[in-house]
């Protein structure tokens, strides 16, 4: 009964870990924290698996608690970006036919990004990771609880708080090396 | 092009389906505007932002988190709050959020499987006379307890059930969790065993059970079947040593407790210090128990048929004849409260409430919410208020019914809260 469970949780959840995942490590800046994110929505998921398959969007319902618990500061470790492995770099940006001049490149410029989205405030954050994998104002609203009118002015400043700290990085580029 | 635009670009991610001619305008403006510049460069760099790979076996990782992270599976003395939500509607769930609340100092609260979002850790207390000390002193102490943890509707007649033979040579304790419809004469039907630690104590469970009589729910001014409710009965070896009295606390508002009239055949014990030492009403005087219980049968079977003159007769003739204990005197002035609420005979009925309520260690919560609900539809809400706050306070574990709750948020909503006492 209980692998039952499993099965069909696993069923159900198979078809959005993606997206999960993406918005996880958008929240959380590397992929361990990702991993525990997401695992903390399962535990969650699977304790509401009943109410789960009665959704017509399970996604929604999933990213909304992904929001919450991300937001509520349930992260009980929290690793800055700037400790991200090597490891992780490795498996986000090599891509096969990239120079190693291409490669340094992309870490650079993703370790500023991370490093940028770690100082933003959780929400601001974790608007513009939800944002950014492509949802609607509409869809967002339902997921975050906030009306198409905050939802607009906070991605605006949160958008101009990340330019900010972007353009300060660029201009003192061994912050972002110094890890 | 002007900031309003820009964000709307941003917002709708219509940044790659520009024509050349809205790029050269986005351009333009941000040439110029310093905020949308940076919210643009920001965009692009969050959508240029590589994501690694999802791990392959992410949910596998996932479901050996769930299984670490499951309720450690209950002792036989726990309730699990989760099976009782299983049951659904929206009663039940009030009766769940009872249960936990009455049983949360004696229970390893088993995190509900059901309910995600109550998210409580299993927390270990142990209980004046838990099982394990009662064993131990077993043939000294031999006078078989039940108790019964019960939900939010007002017990008026119960009937101890039959310790069953077996496990009383054996020295076992037990516990049963039943599940039953409180139908609209407020007998008891359909029960069934939801859990039980040893299925030899289901049956004298569920047939005790059969005899409960309870106050109707009334909704709206009409009687109805209440699905669902669960009580939990335990059955433990020994009333309690006289340096622990369990009952003379607070404890009592949460576990009501009787003797079985019939302690096992050897030793014989008659009154053990336990129980006359017992400052809990009741244990002492068994046949006060026999009067009370007949009496408040007539008057249970009364108010059930909607004779509520009656039932109040009976009521009066009781507490002219006989000194009530707490115990009694609490159920006598709820009884009376019901009565009155039914003639809708408000003054009285909150009257007859305040005197049940105030014998705190065992006024149900059915009790507080009955008080608070009259004061509410008298617009008396600082009292209503009041009251709910009292039972926050009375309440061992400092919370409340999800009926009190809900109240205090409408009272909330009217602009009458703790600071405005």
């Amino acid at each position: 009964m209980k692998s039952e469970r499993h099965a069909d949780f696993a069923r159900l959840i198979a078809p959005h870990t993606d997206a999960l995942f993406r918005a996880a490590y958008r929240l959380t800046g590397n992929r361990a924290d990702a991993e525990d994110l997401v695992q903390d929505v399962c535990v969650r998921a699977f304790a509401n698996l009943r109410a789960l398959e009665a959704l017509e969007r399970p996604k929604a319902w999933l990213l909304k608690i992904q929001y919450r618990v991300f937001v509520d500061g349930a992260r009980r470790r929290r690793r800055s970006p700037l400790r991200a492995t090597a490891d992780d770099l490795d498996a986000s940006c090599a891509s096969d036919d990239a120079t190693p001049e291409e490669i340094a490149e992309g870490s650079i410029a993703e370790r500023r990004i991370l490093e940028a989205l770690s100082r933003l405030d959780t929400e601001q954050r974790a608007l513009l990771a939800l944002h950014v994998e492509g949802y609607t104002l509409a869809e967002l609203e339902s997921i975050t609880d906030l009306s198409t009118d905050v939802l607009k002015a906070r991605l605006y400043r949160a958008r101009v708080r990340l330019g900010k700290l972007l353009a300060e990085a660029r201009s003192t580029p061994s912050l972002a090396m110094e890890s | 092009m002007n900031c309003t635009d820009v964000a709307a670009i941003l917002d709708d991610h219509a940044l790659r389906r520009l024509s050349a001619a809205e790029r050269c305008a986005l351009d333009e403006h941000t040439a110029g505007c310093e905020p949308c510049a940076l919210a643009s460069r920001a965009q692009a760099a969050l959508l240029a932002l590589p994501l690694p790979a999802m791990p392959a076996d992410l949910i596998e990782r996932a479901l050996r988190a769930i299984d670490a992270r499951a309720p450690r599976r209950a002792r036989p003395r726990v309730i699990i709050v989760g099976a009782v939500l299983a049951a659904g509607a929206a009663l039940a769930a009030v009766t769940a959020a009872r249960l936990l609340e009455m049983t949360g100092d004696r229970l390893a609260t088993a995190p509900a499987e059901q309910g995600g979002t109550r998210d409580s850790a299993p927390t270990q207390t142990a209980s004046p006379e838990g099982s394990a000390p009662a064993l131990a002193n077993g043939p000294d102490r031999q006078p078989v307890s039940v108790e019964d943890v019960q939900s939010d509707y007002v017990m008026m007649i119960r009937v101890p059930p039959e310790y069953p033979h077996d496990a009383l040579e054996r020295k076992v304790d037990g516990e049963v969790v039943v599940e039953y419809t409180i139908d609209k004469r407020g007998s008891v039907k359909d029960v069934r065993a939801v859990r039980s630690s040893d299925p030899q104590f289901e049956a004298p469970a569920i047939a005790a059970v059969s005899q409960f009589k309870y106050l109707p729910r009334v909704v709206a001014g009409k009687r109805i079947d209440v699905h669902g409710v669960q009580t939990v009965m335990r059955f433990t070896m020994s009333v309690s040593p006289p340096a622990a009295p369990p009952l003379a606390t607070k404890a009592a508002e949460t576990v009501r407790q009787f003797q079985l009239t019939k302690p096992p055949a050897a030793p014989p014990v008659g009154p053990t210090p336990g129980a006359s030492a017992d400052p809990s009403p009741g244990l002492a005087h068994p046949a006060d128990y026999a009067i009370f219980d007949r009496s408040s049968a007539v008057a249970w079977k009364r108010a059930a048929d909607e004779d509520f003159r009656g039932a109040e007769l009976e009521l009066d003739e009781l507490r002219a004849s006989y000194d009530l204990d707490d115990r009694q005197s609490n159920q006598v002035w709820g009884f009376y409260g019901y009565i009155y609420t039914q003639y809708g005979d408000y003054g009285r009925a909150i009257e007859a409430y305040e005197k049940a309520v105030a014998i705190s260690n065992y006024a149900w919560p059915g009790q507080w919410t009955s008080l608070a609900s009259l004061y509410f539809a008298r617009h008396q809400y600082d009292k209503a208020l009041k009251t709910l706050l009292d039972f926050k306070h009375e309440s061992k574990s400092g919370r409340v019914s999800d009926e009190a709750t809900a109240m205090i948020e409408r009272l909330r909503a009217l602009g009458v809260t703790e600071e405005t006492l």
